[in-house]
């Protein structure tokens, strides 16, 4: 493996060509028109243009992305997340065009990306899954009678899906046609399926999903939990490991019924098997939600407990070579916290936002890592995914990575488009953060307080309003003020005058 | 050399009159409560310095040609600023006023009807964009004056959908 050609955009496309440099490999960075000066363009060694902005003509098109391969001299794909990541097809074709795939067979993605094949496997293999039914006949009455044997509460599921599309919490009968027909329509746009299942729903359940690595000798090990319960409408918004629920008992029964399930569908490479938690302690009992046969998006807390760069992993289990280390060598050592931060409006139902980024500063310190996509004057869409960047944090304890969070959340400034770090912020500030008492339904109840104007801003309005009324005319980076506070900082924009550049 | 300047600040539905000095010296008076004054330096790239008689902050500020962004302590500010004249200030942002789609969308639901009284944070309109149901809720409460969208109407960025008076009269 000499030259990886990372089918992929944004922070995960940086940081894919980061860890292939480190190991002396050569990355190809694909884009799109919108995406041509991007910053995973700029950091790879070749790059290629795919077509236009739209995904499905760009980052989704298994055609030009074989062909960006050829033309570049890559010998294989790192397909990253999202994009053709889950596409058994893709993984297929890179392999039939003589490409290293960086990933799982295609089999194991194809399995378990149907959500139904996939419980169908877990169960005979003995990991729980949540009591449900697959109704083989998908008409409205089918699956009235399918309700009506799952019992209400129960959760509408898209049977291709993934990532929260599709699904549907329906506590009432009366409830029921309406939440098929949205979760039908939903899955039918996500996944060209609109192909539904249902399972009985389990009330305030904790997101906690294992990481795991598999090599072609057989040997599987997992790398521990990572708590990903704070949801809003199924899409993480923070994640952390250790989980701060998960006991010794339970992280072991955990880990062991995460390898029994990579093991069961023959996997090969880095993955996560999600489960949901309900009870604690004695009582806590978890069931398989699904396998995510790729990189995650949250993969940096599980490195930075465990020291393990798992995108050196995934390269290196490509190529071949056994897993490097044993399950007895591992071991979580501190507390990682991560959060996304998304270009969306909080106060505007989380809105995906556009516009270009006007000032952008990352915070610095011990224990800081920021995975970004985004640099300063970057234009972001709406043809992509609005994930900007993600703010990762480590310490000793999970007291001091919340408030090294908090602090690094704090020096975090992204101005000209709205994002969710201030409402990060009031998140982590929560007691219920502090106390670890939330559950996958917490965001969505508490969102009324958090987007409140908090009492810290509005006594910091009045700096801000001073501040803004002191810059006069201004832009990005052509800012000036007035009287002597331009003369004590000159700025050739602010003092230039009268003179014409020649 | 620059005089001294009168200016109207809006914050949300916050309105201070403010005074800037040639020297830096401001001075931010809010509707109701305590006077704010503070020097302000510039020190580039969008950096500036807030300085009181117990503690200096920075603020970042940029702006985008309509708007001053302006943010302190990870706290982030849309503040819109104006020469104070003889007119009485707006009272609110025309954006709480209309509501319109953030990025191009499909309209799949259309809640709100014209003549109707919205709670704050009830949805008006659920578009559908990147495979997304978004709702587009009420910033306040009010009284839905008009609705110009229909259900599966493809719509653009910046397109009023809806006209929403807020309670407490029309600003």
């Amino acid at each position: 493996m000499r030259r990886v050609l990372v089918a992929n955009r944004g922070e995960i496309a940086v940081r894919i060509a980061r860890a292939c440099r480190e190991l002396g490999i050569e990355t190809v960075a694909v884009y799109s028109d919108a995406d041509a000066a991007a910053p995973h363009v700029l950091r790879a060694d070749a790059a290629e243009r795919l077509g236009p902005a739209p995904a499905a003509e760009s980052y989704l098109d298994v055609a030009r992305l074989l062909d960006a391969a050829r033309r570049s001299g890559a010998d294989a794909v790192h397909p990253g997340y999202g994009f053709l990541a889950e596409n058994a097809g893709f993984a297929h074709a890179c392999r039939e065009a003589g490409l290293t795939f960086i990933g799982p067979g295609a089999d194991a993605i194809r399995t378990m990306g149907d959500k139904v094949a996939a419980r169908r496997l877990m169960a005979a293999a003995g990991v729980p899954v949540v009591p449900g039914v697959e109704p083989a006949d998908q008409s409205e009455e089918g699956l009235r009678a399918a309700a009506r044997e799952v019992g209400f509460p129960l959760l509408v599921k898209a049977a291709a899906g993934g990532g929260g599309k599709g699904m549907r919490a329906v506590h009432e009968a009366a409830a029921f046609d309406e939440a098929v027909a949205a979760a039908r329509r939903e899955a039918t746009a996500a996944f060209g399926d609109g192909r539904l299942y249902l399972e009985r729903l389990v009330e305030r359940p904790r997101h906690i999903e294992v990481q795991v690595a598999a090599d072609g000798t057989g040997a599987t090990v997992h790398l521990f939990e990572r708590e990903c319960s704070l949801q809003r409408r199924h899409q993480k918004v923070i994640e952390e490991s250790p989980s701060p629920v998960v006991d010794a008992r339970l992280r072991t029964a955990l880990g062991e019924a995460a390898v029994r399930a990579a093991e069961a569908v023959g996997y090969l490479n880095v993955g996560t098997i999600e489960f949901l938690v309900e009870g604690e302690g004695e009582a806590a009992r978890f069931y398989f939600l699904e396998m995510n046969t790729r990189l995650q998006v949250e993969h940096p807390v599980t490195e930075l407990v465990t020291g393990v760069d798992l995108v050196h992993l995934q390269l290196r289990l490509a190529a071949g070579r056994p897993l490097p280390f044993g399950q007895a060598a591992l071991l979580q050592r501190g507390h990682a916290i991560e959060g996304r931060v998304y270009a969306e409006d909080p106060d505007q139902g989380f809105l995906p936002q556009a516009g270009r980024i006007l000032l952008y500063r990352e915070p610095h310190g011990p224990g800081i890592r920021v995975d970004a996509g985004v640099v300063e004057g970057s234009e972001v869409t709406v043809h992509y995914d609005p994930l900007l960047a993600k703010l990762i944090v480590h310490a000793e304890t999970r007291a001091a990575a919340i408030a090294r969070f908090d602090r690094a959340l704090a020096d975090f400034a992204v101005l000209g488009i709205r994002t969710n770090l201030p409402f990060l912020r009031r998140l982590v500030a929560d007691p219920a953060f502090a106390s670890a008492r939330f559950d996958t339904g917490y965001l969505d109840r508490a969102l009324e307080t958090l987007t409140a104007l908090a009492a810290d801003e509005a006594r910091l309005e009045p700096w801000a309003v001073a501040a803004a009324a002191s810059v006069v005319g201004a832009g990005a980076a052509g800012a000036a003020v007035s009287g002597t506070a331009a003369r004590a900082a000159p700025d050739p924009w602010a003092t230039l005058g009268p003179w014409r550049l020649t | 050399m620059t005089a001294r300047r009168a200016l109207t600040a809006t914050s949300g539905d916050r309105t201070y009159q403010v005074d800037v000095s040639p020297d830096g010296r401001v001075v931010v008076a809010p509707a109701a409560g305590a006077t704010f004054e503070a020097v302000v330096h510039y020190a580039g790239h969008g950096r500036t310095t807030v300085a009181t008689d117990g503690r200096t902050r920075l603020a970042h500020v940029v702006d985008d040609g309509t708007t001053r962004w302006v943010w302190i302590e990870g706290h982030v500010f849309e503040i819109a600023v104006e020469a104070r004249t003889g007119a009485r200030p707006r009272a609110r942002s025309a954006a709480g006023d209309r509501l319109a789609a953030p990025m191009p969308a499909t309209v799949v639901t259309v809640p709100a009807q014209a003549g109707q009284r919205v709670a704050r944070g009830e949805t008006l309109v659920v578009l559908e964009a990147m495979k997304m149901e978004l709702p587009l809720r009420a910033p306040h409460a009010g009284l839905v004056r008009a609705v110009h969208c229909r259900e599966g109407e493809l719509v653009q960025p910046g397109v009023t959908l809806v006209d929403l008076e807020p309670d407490g009269g029309a600003p």
